[in-house]
């Protein structure tokens, strides 16, 4: 069924601010990869430029300045036409369903015009490939000449999981695609993302702010504040060992089903999240830790491994460990 | 003790075209003094429509069937709008999820707030300025002289959010309802809210009835439980028996499919087949039965709401004959 898997997925770099009046800091200078056949969870507060990154990954807007590369080549500065061919290996699944379909159009035409658009099956196989994609994604093929009001929340999620995947993509996006449903379909649809990357060989790029459900898929987990990544690490190196103190007060701050633990110990954060327009010097987050030094108003802190050769990196200078504060920070 | 609120079967329906929806069927429940009440249900259970008939607050097509809402001794539905106005924003106030529509846009906040407090307490405008500064300050805004010359848009939603709860707790009320309070702001600001509305309510013993669908906030903050499904409650116990020894198989589903940072990551979520059905007010028998793993022919008569325990109420005939068992913890 599938065409082709064997190619790796390029570096996606980028140093991007994006263009607006006042500058609107919205991504601020991110570098990051994905591996092929991995999931990558991008957390965040609104704000933070979580789906900005999203919309530059499958090519939807051009940054202002850095590179998206996909296979090694630059997809933010490619012609139209080139573009075009790339976009169906990159398709994105957003949040809000109902105003990514078509209303007035039945869910068959739905997909079936991108489908011809981009030569994946001719008319006499049309409709074979409709019915297997419903089968896919959970819904019963007779539905196919509904229109998107019809159908309840979590199946028009399931149909814009459809519609991501008949192009038969690569990397999906999927920006916030259970935030709007209730909780027992929320958990239908996690489980759908996980059992069809499975089947198809999907990387995915699963941004959220809900840390259970990025959890839940993400084989390795970004961190973002105002713009910035500040800790990338493996889900459950990032879980036992967060470094990080705006991670950790994510952590804390995230309400857990265990009435027993209410009395924990945990960072409450003071104040509200600085303007993106016009961020904070130094750490962004300097104004809101509770570990803030002096110097952190002034240095701003890269991102860095937490040890030598490690794959967690984290950008605070404060807490990491001390035998990499040694080594990197002094002198 | 008495309860401080005690609602006796409650049906509410919607009327349109002159057929009937009974959205809220025979639901009763009480609010006893002090504690912290924790309605949970998914979109469309009528949990929001039940806090709004505590409040006479109902859209115009809503009628009442049915019960009655008793607070401290007088039935709030057998009230006139003016009796009914003595209580509202007095002695039950009320939290909205959406703050930026319940914020009137072109006034001060000053302005807003002065004006509930002369209202309802009878200041005059000097006092009643005073006594909103310290409002302000009381929900932990910093320079609340400032924060009463801006406009709603001027604050942040999480800063909104605080100038709606000083504005329900102004007049010192005895219940708040508080729907969906903190849904549509950050996690980081949702603790800072949930941790004020908690330290308030303890500073002022009231009682809160908290609507939500967030599993993990009713963990951290409820002392009673009321779970709803398709307009009828359908379990009732304290926090810690629900979430230890959870009777109905849909109150069990729910609490499965809620992703924790904390679980084994191999771990597959409970996930519910289907949705909510449509029309189930037409349904008889158990509700959830089309949905429910352990469902039998027998469920499709009337399910009775019993107890199961003192204080553990359940709406599954299967429950209370032994045939499904508790996971042993």
């Amino acid at each position: 069924m599938k065409v082709e898997g064997l190619k790796k997925f390029y570096p996606v770099k980028g140093t991007t601010v994006r263009e607006n009046k006042p500058f609107v800091h919205a991504v601020d200078g991110v570098d990051f990869e994905i591996y092929e056949g991995e999931t990558l969870g991008i957390v965040g507060e609104s704000g933070c430029g979580k789906s900005t990154i999203g919309r530059q990954l499958v090519g939807l807007e051009k940054p202002t300045s850095g590179h998206v590369l996909y296979q090694g080549k630059s997809i933010s500065h490619m012609s139209h036409s080139r573009l075009r061919k790339i976009r169906t290996e990159l398709q994105m699944v957003f949040q809000d369903s109902t105003s990514s379909l078509n209303p007035r159009k039945q869910v068959f035409d739905i997909l079936a015009g991108p489908m011809l658009y981009h030569k994946i099956v001719d008319k006499e196989t049309l409709d074979q490939e409709i019915n297997r994609l419903l089968e896919l994604v959970g819904l019963p093929k007779s539905m196919k000449y509904r229109y998107p009001h019809e159908f309840s929340g979590g199946q028009r999620q399931r149909i814009g999981i459809a519609k991501a995947l008949l192009v038969r993509p690569r990397l999906v996006v999927c920006d916030e695609p259970v935030s709007a449903l209730d909780v027992s379909v929320q958990a239908q649809i996690l489980n759908l993302l996980k059992q069809l990357q499975d089947e198809l060989k999907l990387t995915y790029v699963f941004i959220a702010h809900g840390l259970g459900a990025v959890r839940y898929v993400s084989n390795r987990i970004a961190i973002m504040y105002l713009g910035r990544i500040v800790e990338i690490a493996n889900t459950d190196e990032l879980f036992e060992n967060p470094i990080h103190p705006y991670t950790q007060a994510l952590f804390d701050a995230a309400p857990l089903p265990a009435p027993r633990l209410r009395g924990r110990d945990r960072i409450v954060l003071k104040g509200e999240l600085p303007s993106s327009v016009n961020p904070p010097s130094g750490c962004r987050f300097h104004t809101r830790c509770p570990y803030a030094l002096e110097s952190c108003r002034v240095n701003d802190p890269m991102l860095l491994p937490i040890r030598p050769d490690s794959e967690h990196l984290a950008a605070c200078p404060v807490l990491m460990p001390k035998e990499t504060r040694n080594g990197e920070y002094n002198g | 003790m008495e309860p401080l609120l005690q609602v006796n079967d409650l049906s509410v329906a919607f009327v349109e075209d002159k057929t009937e929806t009974v959205v809220v069927d025979n639901v009763s429940f009480s609010v006893e003094p002090g504690e912290v009440l924790c309605i949970v249900g998914e979109s469309g259970c009528g949990k929001s429509v039940t806090a709004l008939s505590i409040l006479g607050l109902l859209s115009p097509n809503a009628r009442v069937k049915s019960g009655s809402i008793i607070f401290e001794g007088k039935d709030l539905l057998k009230m006139n709008s003016k009796e009914l106005d003595e209580i509202r924003g007095n002695e039950v106030t009320m939290v909205f999820q959406d703050v930026m529509n319940s914020l009137n846009p072109v006034l001060t906040i000053g302005n807003q707030l002065t004006e509930i407090i002369s209202a309802h307490m009878g200041y005059d405008k000097r006092k009643a300025k005073e006594y909103a500064i310290e409002m302000i300050k009381k929900v932990g805004l910093a320079d609340p002289s400032a924060v009463m010359k801006k406009y709603p848009h001027m604050l942040s939603g999480g800063q909104q959010q605080r100038i709606m709860i000083a504005m329900a707790l102004a007049c010192e009320p005895k219940l708040i309802i508080a729907d969906e309070p903190t849904t549509a702001l950050d996690v980081t600001i949702q603790l800072q809210i949930m941790k004020l509305l908690v330290e308030l309510q303890k500073e002022f013993h009231m009682s809160i009835i908290l609507i939500t669908h967030d599993i993990g906030l009713v963990a951290e903050l409820a002392d009673r439980v009321i779970i709803m499904y398709a307009g009828q409650c359908i379990e009732e116990a304290t926090v810690y028996k629900l979430f230890d020894q959870a009777g109905h198989p849909y109150t069990r589903a729910l609490l499965g499919s809620v992703p924790s940072i904390y679980d084994d990551p191999d771990k597959k979520l409970t996930s519910i087949p289907g949705t909510v059905p449509e029309n189930y007010y037409e349904i008889e028998g158990c509700r959830f039965s089309g949905r429910c793993p352990y469902a039998k022919p027998t469920c499709s008569k009337d399910q009775v709401y019993f107890e199961l325990e003192p204080g553990h109420l359940v709406r599954c005939h299967r429950v209370g004959k032994g045939e499904i068992p508790f996971e042993s913890e």
